[in-house]
């Protein structure tokens, strides 16, 4: 069995209007994948950034995964939400990221996106601040077709990663 | 010395410097988190460096230059070992607050890097509460700030960013590539 590690932190956010941000990840494996210790999903600290405006999470990702193909590698989603000037918790953003393999560190930038609906929808996130959400968020990282969803931008999320890879050669595999 | 299955991590390096917004004097305390499968062979575990006042020119930055050097083992990359640092300092009146927290992990590849650990610090839940934190100089901390390594509950706290603190590593293993784990650095043959 080949043995991967995903060892590296949730690091921060970016250019996101909102300032009180968290974020809700979860790692999505395919059929051939197994998880052997560390937890695959969780939830960051809510942070705000009076000075530069990036607020940081630095949350700690380290998991273990085996596997025996290639196919259905680790995905991660991450749901962004904030808390508004009211104390209330509002869903801002989706972003989904598939994971390097290659070993060795690496930079993620998560770009991500919200669904906006028809006009009714758009004032009612506007003075609300209730934006439309997915039903089964955890659709998203099958590679399904999105054509009749109408998005809106959203900032970026950093994640620092380091790739462990072990016995991948022994079965031909290069990362 | 080695034990069949067993990689060692040697870790040397300094706390070189705090880049805080608006603070002046402050020291750091370190400490390690790291796995079950991970234990210390040699050095120091925690620690506490001097106070540091920040320097007058344009760098603005309070240097403690405190060494780091310290080695483990484990059986398993799982349970990396990270760094934690908790910062704290005076403030105007005189009270030793905590100025934050901010954690890493260890380089997990060989040779010399260079990490800019961000520093956020908990906030007060009222603005009541943040006044008296503010004047009393009891502000919200962490019982444990090893909840910031472990991730669970961390999504009961509210941060406020405050800046970074540079730390300097120059990382060597032993029998890392022997166990035939891959970093992305090619073992020699």
């Amino acid at each position: 069995m080949a043995e991967l590690h995903i060892i590296g932190q949730i690091k921060s956010a970016k250019n996101f209007q909102a300032s009180n941000l968290f974020c809700k990840w979860s790692f999505h494996v395919g059929g051939g994948w197994k998880l052997i210790d560390g937890s695959a999903e969780g939830q960051t600290q809510e942070c705000c950034d009076f000075y530069t405006d990036m607020p940081v999470w630095d949350h700690p990702v380290d998991l273990h995964y085996t596997t025996q193909t290639l196919q259905g590698s680790p995905k991660l989603l991450l749901q962004i939400f904030c808390r508004d000037d009211y104390g209330r918790v509002l869903f801002v953003a989706y972003g989904v990221s598939s994971i390097p393999l290659t070993p060795g560190a690496h930079t993620v930038t998560c770009h991500t996106w919200k669904p906006v609906g028809d006009w009714q929808d758009r004032l009612r996130d506007r003075f609300l601040g209730v934006s439309l959400q997915l039903k089964s968020p955890n659709a998203l990282v099958n590679t399904e077709d999105r054509f009749e969803l109408l998005t809106q931008t959203m900032g970026s999320v950093n994640i620092d990663l380091h790739i462990l890879a072990r016995n991948f050669e022994k079965f031909g595999c290069r990362l | 010395m080695s034990v069949e299955g067993e990689f060692f991590l040697s870790v040397t390096g300094s706390i070189e410097y705090a880049n805080f917004y608006d603070i002046d004097n402050v020291y750091c305390k370190y400490g390690y988190h790291f796995g079950p499968d991970w234990s210390i062979v040699r050095g120091i575990e925690e620690g506490l460096t001097q106070m540091s006042k920040k320097s007058t020119d344009a760098r603005q930055v309070a240097v403690w230059n405190f060494p780091l050097d310290i080695a483990f083992k484990s059986i398993n990359p799982q349970g990396w070992p990270q760094l934690i640092l908790s910062v704290y300092g005076l403030d105007c009146f005189g009270h030793d607050v905590v100025r934050g927290y901010g954690v890493c992990h260890l380089p997990l590849a060989t040779g010399t890097h260079t990490k800019k650990v961000a520093v956020y610090v908990p906030q007060s839940s009222s603005i009541l509460q943040q006044f008296i934190a503010w004047f009393s100089g009891r502000r919200p901390e962490l019982i444990d700030p090893t909840i910031l390594a472990t991730g669970g509950g961390r999504e009961l706290t509210r941060m406020i960013s405050q800046g970074t603190i540079t730390v300097r590593f120059n990382v060597s293993m032993k029998d890392f590539f022997k166990l035939g784990y891959s970093n992305g650095q090619q073992a020699d043959r």
